[in-house]
């Protein structure tokens, strides 16, 4: 059973964002990458499989920077191998772009399960997972919170609305979009991705120029105008605690 | 009688009769017919090998060597054993297979029929090899009826055979891999030797009996069986450790006592010794990872190579895996490598330092507990548990060791370090050294904001980077120093003072990382040489005089751990540079400041480094001030329980104690300032609310302060105060805070 | 020259879902009056009335027993030969646990190109305006749809359902499905929420709480305000994954969608996950110790301050207030 997990590196937002000069992109010169949250969900999901199934997971990552401590972190966590793709990436490289490059490298691979974060907040033109399928030619299941392995088939258990949940079976290859692993993203002690430093080897593959087609072109970004924000209440959380009080009155609730 | 009992007793009047009985004498000593007897011979002969002499029938008691009855109780240990065994030996040897088969068969449970099966699977992979069989018989009877033995022998590396004649005094498993020695003396030399009873090719006996060992030999050959007993039969091996930290316990480290340990100019180490078995030493070489290279014997080197190939290049050390079956053992004797490290040798099990422990009533196993479990060999039950989280490496334990065993820097820390190694850790803890991996201190905050405390101070503070000029004194901040907004206002009185004395100083900002210390007490060494390394780069690029900083873990760290690294400057807490500087700031000190204070000595200031009068120096400079002594103080001093990762576990150690230790304390603070009716004493788990305006005491003359001198203690101590009834007026304060406001400089206050 | 403008109808268990009633909203917004026309897809089994009242001018119903609950496969092969064959100007999806799973692949497929997180659409000289959220809802982004067909994937916030709500059912014309065998997703069954739980999407009053309660221990702070002002707890997705709370109790995306009389956002970011199942809510009060937080942009009121301080204050408040 060969598991593949792609990874993307995304902005991280405890930085505060800044829009570039041209008005229509973010500026990235200050801002951090890290890892899509639901990425690293895919990849212990990814992990859970191959400690029960004894499955082979290969993580697999786009060559911009921060995406070498990436492939080590997920070969300490247990990814038997390491596959990043080399290129000259523009910062900003659309979902279409990422899905028709990882196609293309992840057909390689053979995969029997792709496992993919079932979105990032970068993606404006859609999340990866979806895309991803159709150029391999792979079924697609999202927002799956469960899974577990058939034959020839697995059962994905999807989330939907109001706390249901729904058992869905999908012939295999295919590519799942995990919204949550069976257990939150395990712990590796930095003593271990450094020793994986080391010792694991990072397979690159040269990745052809990136198609972004398929997005539309953004005008404008901007952050959300204060006039459509809250009036805020000053004070100490005595005075705002009165403030609130005097709300609930007015509007009947106590 | 019934049938069952008729054959029961059957065998056991044949068992004891060596010459054998007929079936007429059984027949009428069990009051049945012959030919009852015959069938029941029939049926007793499916289970025990009866051997027919003539017309006597006889049990051989070579070849059945035991009936043992269980009752119920017994049996289900025995069952327990032999999963225990299976479970750590799923390769059997296949005489082991057949006891075992024997045994749960026996038990005649259908779980133990199943535990059978299972034996009997996996043993069918392998085939029975008659030719072992045989040999195995010979050793046995020799060893059981002291008859020598007449081997041949295939030493290791050697293609020619060697014959000698032993007398087998024992068998012993060997310690790391899973064969099997039988020990004895050779003959003619006379000497003891060992040899692996899988390269015993053939085994005869002879007619020669040998006299019975006399019990302190075979015991002193036991204890020292891996290594010692070397004829010339040994097989050099060298192995080269490069990285100087490893090679300082290599050097410390006795494993064989033949070895020989040679120093090299780059500061690594040469290890060499004389073993029997070189291939024995592979799951130990291996152990070390790519750190050790092995420079003899050649075979020795292919192994490994052949063995990574097998792997897929990466190691045992790597990924999440389960541990070895010795793990006690080397976790044990690793203990050994820090200073000191071996008095664990001498614990006396007195239980000071379970006692001493603010967490100790919460932990399932204790630090006492863990010692002992420790020396049975049974300290995976340790980690299998979560308990070793409640330690908040306050070094109370330390402190009050009879051994002196240095209980919190060795066997908490490096527990805590496996834990980590193998994913267990709260997910409180990992998202703080997650976020202190990523960003450099433990709140998640944005590196480049490090230095915004400081931003709307007039006149401006200097930071390295921007200044780009040497300084008398660089000022290591710290994290919550930095973030936290209740601990910015520490921050800032700080720097007033420093302002106020003139003193010539600068901060690294954005620059500064953690200082990593309670990082890596919580078991994050790794996370702690990255985060120093950083540092330490940041260091190296500007030149200063001494560092001073607010934070005693920093302190703790810069004074004892970066040495270690090589990154070493002399280094103070911001009480010891104050109380140095008392002639000059006494004449600064404007306001009196009528209040009782209580000193809370921090752990890592305190008790971990001896710092204890300067912090009271200071506040007894401040007119008016009345210092109290709470009844933990100084040495022995209660911990807030923000250390070893307390901090980040509040959560999780609430769930396990429902008692905070800076509420105790908080409750020690009141008693000492002169609050009446507050119970002193470990928080009653009672379901707290948070304080109302009825369980103020009446309005005092004085102030009650708390006065901390670690960034962790004042939103600890403030939340705290919050939730003890009784404590609503009680301030915390840090002393640079008290100071800061005596010499009129805090126009901001909180 | 009319185009059309495509919305997908989506239902769950026998009903329609009220995000499809955004879409129509939405639709009507893109499309130019007189000129162009609204259109829905109705994939389903046996149920035809499901969207009578839907406000678009065309209802497309497509009827099929594998096409009885939604599966990804089996809606991509209806909708992909629909676009083809009827080229609309734009395809409106849900952004949600349905539409997500078969827009990108649309997209892909096609050749069509797709702009997701939608909040809102229209139309002005001759040219359709989207505005999205991205980044965690901290930056809003707008463009115009490429022609001649684009997708969109819509988040609900930027109008209300009753917009896209009317009396008379639209006109149906029904369309014969592709074969729809070997197909490789295949439904299983649903598995009801854990029994015994409130349902807050009945409550009037709820204390909601994110990551900023820091610890589980202090649920139990909310816990008391709600008991104080008689209503429930809620929660954000940290706090759900964290199990310091039921997935009962979850608000969002993947939870459920309240409109209480009064929202509490306590420690919330409100990351549009969380906002789209809150955001109707009458009264939402937020409280947060960061002041760009995305909450902020949908409460009516905000405090920046820490939740932790503010509860004991508030829940005493409202205690005393009760007695009086």
């Amino acid at each position: 059973m060969k598991i593949v997990v792609p990874l993307k590196l995304v902005p991280d937002l405890v930085e505060e964002l800044e829009i570039a000069a041209s008005g229509a992109e973010l500026d990235t010169s200050f801002s951090r990458l890290l890892l899509n949250e639901f990425d690293e969900h895919a990849l212990e999901q990814a992990l859970l499989l191959k400690e029960r199934s004894g499955a082979e997971v290969t993580a697999l990552t786009a060559g911009i920077e921060g995406a070498d401590e990436v492939l080590y972190n997920a070969a300490a966590k247990g990814a038997d191998r390491l596959v990043k793709l080399s290129l000259d990436f523009p910062k900003s490289t659309n979902s279409h772009a990422m899905a028709r490059l990882y196609g293309t490298a992840i057909r390689d691979l053979g995969p029997d399960l792709v496992l993919v974060g079932v979105q990032a907040h970068d993606s404006l033109d859609g999340p990866i997972g979806p895309m991803l399928a159709e150029v391999l030619g792979m079924p697609y299941v999202g927002y799956v919170a469960g899974l577990r392995l058939g034959d020839g088939c697995c059962v994905a258990k999807k989330e939907y609305p109001g706390g249901v949940t729904a058992e869905v079976e999908l012939d295999l290859p295919a590519v799942l979009g995990i919204q949550a692993a069976e257990q939150p993203p395990r712990y590796v002690a930095i003593s271990r991705v450094r020793l994986a430093m080391k010792e694991a080897s990072l397979e690159q593959q040269v990745a052809p120029e990136p198609n972004p087609g398929g997005a539309a072109a953004v005008c404008r970004m901007y952050k959300p105008e204060t006039g459509q924000r809250a009036s805020m209440i000053e004070g100490d959380e005595g005075t705002v605690a009165g403030k609130l009080l005097e709300i609930f009155r007015e509007q009947g609730l106590l | 009688m019934s049938r069952t009992q008729r054959i029961q007793r059957l065998e056991e009047l044949l068992l004891a009769s060596s010459g054998g009985r007929t079936s007429q004498e059984l027949a009428s000593l069990l009051e049945v017919h012959r030919t009852t007897i015959w069938r029941d011979l029939a049926e007793l002969s499916c289970e025990v090998p009866v051997q027919q002499d003539g017309h006597r029938y006889r049990i051989d008691r070579r070849e059945y060597l035991s009936n043992v009855r269980l009752d119920k109780a017994e049996s289900l240990m025995l069952y327990l054993a032999l999963r225990r065994m299976l479970r750590r030996r799923p390769k059997l040897h296949p005489m082991m297979a057949r006891a075992m088969e024997k045994l749960s068969l026996a038990l005649r449970h259908p779980s133990s029929v199943r535990l059978a099966e299972s034996i009997q699977i996996a043993q069918r992979q392998q085939p029975t090899d008659a030719e072992r069989a045989k040999v195995w018989e010979v050793l046995v009877r020799g060893w059981m009826e002291w008859i020598t033995v007449r081997i041949r022998h295939q030493a290791y590396g050697k293609t020619v055979l060697e014959e000698c004649e032993i007398e087998p005094y024992f068998f012993e498993p060997a310690l790391l891999t899973e064969g099997i020695y039988l020990v004895g003396r050779a003959q003619p030399a006379a000497n003891l030797k060992m040899f692996e009873v899988d390269r015993i090719l053939s085994a005869a006996l002879t007619t020669r009996r040998f006299q019975r060992p006399e019990d302190i030999v075979v015991d002193q050959m036991l204890k020292h069986l891996w290594g010692v007993l070397y004829g010339e039969q040994g097989i050099p091996v060298r192995l080269r450790f490069r990285d100087p930290v490893l090679a300082q316990r290599v050097r410390k480290t006795v494993w064989l006592p033949t070895q020989q340990v040679h120093e090299m100019a780059d500061g690594g180490v040469e290890w060499s010794a004389t073993v029997q078995d070189a291939f024995e030493l592979v799951p130990w070489i291996r152990g070390w990872g790519p750190d050790c290279e092995v420079l003899e014997p050649p075979e020795l080197s292919e192994r490994l190579a052949q063995l990574e190939r097998e792997y897929g290049g990466v190691t045992m050390t790597t990924a999440v895996r389960p541990r070895p079956a010795s793990f006690s053992q080397s976790f044990y004797e690793s203990l050994h490598d820090m200073l000191d490290g071996e008095r664990i040798r001498i614990c006396l099990q007195c239980s000071a330092c379970s006692g001493i422990c603010p967490h100790g009533l919460a932990m399932e196993y204790h630090p006492r507990k863990m010692i002992a479990l420790l020396r049975a060999g049974l300290f995976d039950a340790v980690l299998e548990s979560d308990s070793i989280w409640m330690c908040v490496s306050c070094y109370a334990c330390t402190e009050v060791c009879p051994a002196k065993i240095p209980v919190t820097a060795g066997l908490m820390t490096r527990t805590k370090e496996e834990m980590l190694l193998a994913g267990n850790v709260p997910p409180e803890l990992q998202g703080a050294l997650e976020r202190s991996q990523r960003y450099g201190n433990p709140l998640g905050e944005s590196p480049r904001r490090r230095a915004d405390w400081a931003k709307d101070l007039k006149p401006e503070i200097p930071i390295m980077a921007r200044a780009q000029r040497p300084v008398e004194v660089l000022w290591f901040v710290g994290d919550y120093p930095s973030y936290h907004p209740r601990v910015q206002h520490s921050t800032r009185s700080f720097a007033h003072i420093l302002q106020a004395l003139g003193v010539d100083f600068g901060i690294l900002g954005p620059e500064e990382q953690s200082d990593g210390d309670s990082q890596r007490m919580s078991g994050e060494r790794g996370l702690f040489e990255m985060l120093a390394s950083k540092n330490g780069e940041a260091f190296a690029k500007y030149e200063f005089g001494e560092i001073v900083t607010t934070d005693p873990h920093a302190y703790n760290a810069l004074r004892h751990e970066y040495p270690r690294l090589g990154i070493s400057y002399p280094v103070r807490h911001y009480t010891q540079f104050l109380a140095e500087r008392l002639p000059e700031l006494k004449p600064l000190i404007k306001h009196e400041l009528k209040a009782t204070v209580a000193f809370h000595d921090p752990c890592y200031l305190g008790r971990v480094n001896g710092v204890f009068d300067e912090p009271r120096d200071l506040l007894r400079a401040i007119p008016g001030l009345e210092l109290v002594e709470m009844s933990h103080h100084r040495e022995n001093s209660l911990c807030c329980g923000g250390g070893g990762g307390g901090m980040w576990l509040d959560g999780f150690q609430w769930e396990k104690a429902h008692t905070r230790l800076a509420e105790w304390r908080i409750g020690e603070a009141l008693r000492a300032s002169g609050a009446n009716g507050v119970y002193l004493g470990p928080p009653i788990p009672e379901k707290k609310r948070r304080s109302r305006a009825s369980d103020e005491p009446r309005q005092p003359e004085r102030q009650r302060i708390l006065a901390v001198a670690c960034p962790y203690e004042s939103p600890r101590f403030e939340d705290a105060v919050k939730m003890v009834p009784g404590a609503g007026k009680l301030i915390v304060k840090d002393i640079a805070e008290l100071l800061a406001d005596a010499m009129g400089l805090n126009r901001s206050g909180p | 020259m009319g185009h059309e403008i495509l919305i997908v109808a989506e239902h769950l268990r026998g009903q329609l879902r009220e995000l499809s009633y955004t879409l129509a909203a939405a639709a009507r917004a893109a499309a130019r009056p007189d000129e162009d026309r609204t259109t829905a897809a109705l994939l389903g089994h046996g149920v035809e009335g499901l969207a009578n009242e839907l406000d678009v001018d065309q209802l497309l119903y497509v009827e099929h027993p594998a096409l009885e609950e939604f599966t990804s496969d089996a809606y991509s092969r209806v909708l992909a030969g629909l676009i083809e064959e009827r080229r609309p100007r734009a395809v409106l999806f849900g952004d949600t646990t349905i539409g997500a799973d078969v827009a990108g692949g649309l997209s892909m497929r096609l050749g069509l190109p797709l702009v997701s997180s939608c909040l809102s659409l229209r139309q002005a000289e001759g040219q359709i305006h989207f505005v999205s959220k991205v980044y965690a809802g901290k930056i809003l982004a707008e463009g115009e749809l490429p022609a001649p067909t684009a997708l969109v994937a819509m988040i609900p916030g930027g109008y209300r359902p009753e917009q896209g709500r009317r009396t008379n059912p639209p006109a149906l014309e029904r369309v014969t499905p592709p074969a729809l065998e070997g197909l490789r997703v295949r439904l299983k069954g649903y598995a009801e929420p854990e029994a015994g739980d409130v349902d807050i999407s009945r409550e009037a009053i709820l204390v909601s709480v994110g990551r900023g309660i820091q610890r589980q221990e202090n649920i139990e702070l909310a816990q008391e305000l709600a008991e104080a002002l008689g209503g429930t707890v809620s929660g954000s997705r940290p706090v759900v994954d964290q199990g310091w709370l039921p997935s009962t109790r979850l608000v969002g995306k993947s939870g459920k969608t309240v409109k209480p009389k009064l929202y509490l956002a306590l420690g919330i970011s409100g990351a549009p996950e969380h906002a789209e199942g809150m955001s109707e809510s009458e009264l939402i009060i937020a409280v947060n110790t960061d002041p760009s937080a995305p909450i902020f942009g949908v409460a009516r009121y905000g405090a920046q301050l820490d939740v932790l301080d503010l509860l004991p204050v508030l829940s005493e408040k409202v205690r005393e207030a009760k007695a009086a």
